[in-house]
């Protein structure tokens, strides 16, 4: 029996991130039922916002290269990846989405909802994150420079994320960003146990250092360092105008608002202290 | 090497934002990202062909407390590496 079910058949997964409720939705009852798996803390009863329904192709994806390309025919847009497209039927509604067998959902996923979050004033940032006194501290960096091992280091009950984060105005308030946790996990998916938090400060760290001359140091980061570095840890690759036009105003408002300089360190649990130590 | 008698503009195709005094480049044709400090953002804002090389470079003499053949070099130097990174049309 083939395991591909029409979409009829299969119900559509209700899920809430960064304060978005959408359904998605797999031809593939297997696809379905990892997604459900790897999203199950974010499942939601809320009524979907957006619904994106996926399907998968038998054909090999055209596009070459690594990153997407993001296209607009009139209002709305086409997300094209090697192994995914994904098209706005109706803006800020509706999306469908092809993806080649064997390619997993997740970088799909991921990808499609950072221009969501970024439609809607978020960003979506390659980073860990940490509650520190009931506020999140976000740790952002390229792959191989700690996040994973930071979030090692703490308490699940303060964990938000050890890969990524969404970041968004706190709409409530008004004042101030909030931290959410995704489903797009590292290696602590079953760990994070914190679903957000107002935003106290960030930190950029990059490789350790072999023969570091303190175990820990914070040193100022200028506002331009900060921007091009954030901006080089949102999940877009492929950096177009209508992202880069919706994406820097972004970062600047950040970059105003919140508190940004440079981590360095060595692992030890030592860290949290030195931390809200300086951060006083 | 830049000609201080002549325009040079900023080039359409490069997003730029400025953040308290410093400014960000991204050049979407290649992803390129160039974080630049208040004097090289400075430099960014008046290659809008509406000024020379050389009144760019004399507007950074009047400005900076340096000896002015160094500041009018850094000036040229830095415009001909924005322009060698297709930065400039």
């Amino acid at each position: 029996m083939s395991s591909a079910l029409s979409a009829n058949e299969i119900q559509p997964l209700n899920l809430e991130i960064a304060g978005i409720p959408f359904s998605v939705q797999s031809e593939s009852s297997q696809q379905g039922k990892w997604m459900g798996i790897g999203c199950r803390r974010f499942v939601t009863l809320k009524e979907p916002q957006l619904r994106l329904t996926i399907s998968n192709s038998s054909r090999n994806r055209s596009r070459r290269g690594s990153g997407e390309a993001l296209l607009w025919e009139g209002n709305r847009w086409i997300l094209d990846a090697m192994n995914f497209r994904v098209q706005e039927l109706d803006a800020g509604r509706l999306y469908l989405a092809e993806i080649s067998r064997r390619t997993g959902w997740g970088d799909l996923l991921r990808t499609w909802f950072s221009v969501v979050l970024l439609e809607r004033g978020g960003l979506l940032l390659h980073a860990a994150a940490v509650t520190r006194t009931g506020r999140a501290v976000i740790f952002c960096g390229p792959s191989g420079s700690g996040k994973t091992t930071l979030a090692r280091l703490a308490e699940s009950q303060d964990l938000l994320s050890d890969e990524s984060v969404a970041v968004q105005r706190d709409k409530q308030n008004g004042a101030g960003y909030e931290v959410y946790a995704t489903p797009f996990y590292g290696e602590l998916s079953e760990i994070a146990e914190r679903p957000s938090a107002p935003l106290r400060e960030i930190f950029l760290i990059g490789p350790p250092e072999t023969r570091p001359k303190q175990p820990f140091r914070i040193s100022r980061v200028s506002p331009g360092e900060a921007m091009a570095e954030l901006l080089a840890q949102t999940f877009l690759r492929t950096l177009t105008q209508p992202l880069l036009s919706k994406t820097l105003p972004l970062l600047e408002d950040l970059v105003r608002s919140v508190r940004i300089r440079r981590l360095q360190f060595t692992p030890s649990p030592e860290l949290w202290s030195f931390i809200d130590d300086q951060s006083g | 090497m830049i000609n201080p008698d002549r325009y040079y503009a900023r080039h359409q195709d490069i997003a730029w934002r400025l953040v308290e005094g410093d400014a960000l480049l991204v050049d979407p044709r290649n992803g390129r990202i160039y974080p630049l400090n208040p004097v090289a953002a400075r430099i960014w804002e008046m290659l809008d062909q509406q000024h020379l090389a050389s009144e760019i470079a004399e507007a950074l003499v009047q400005e900076f407390d340096a000896p002015p053949d160094v500041i009018r070099q850094d000036a040229y130097d830095f415009i001909n590496s924005l322009f060698e990174a297709q930065l400039l049309k």
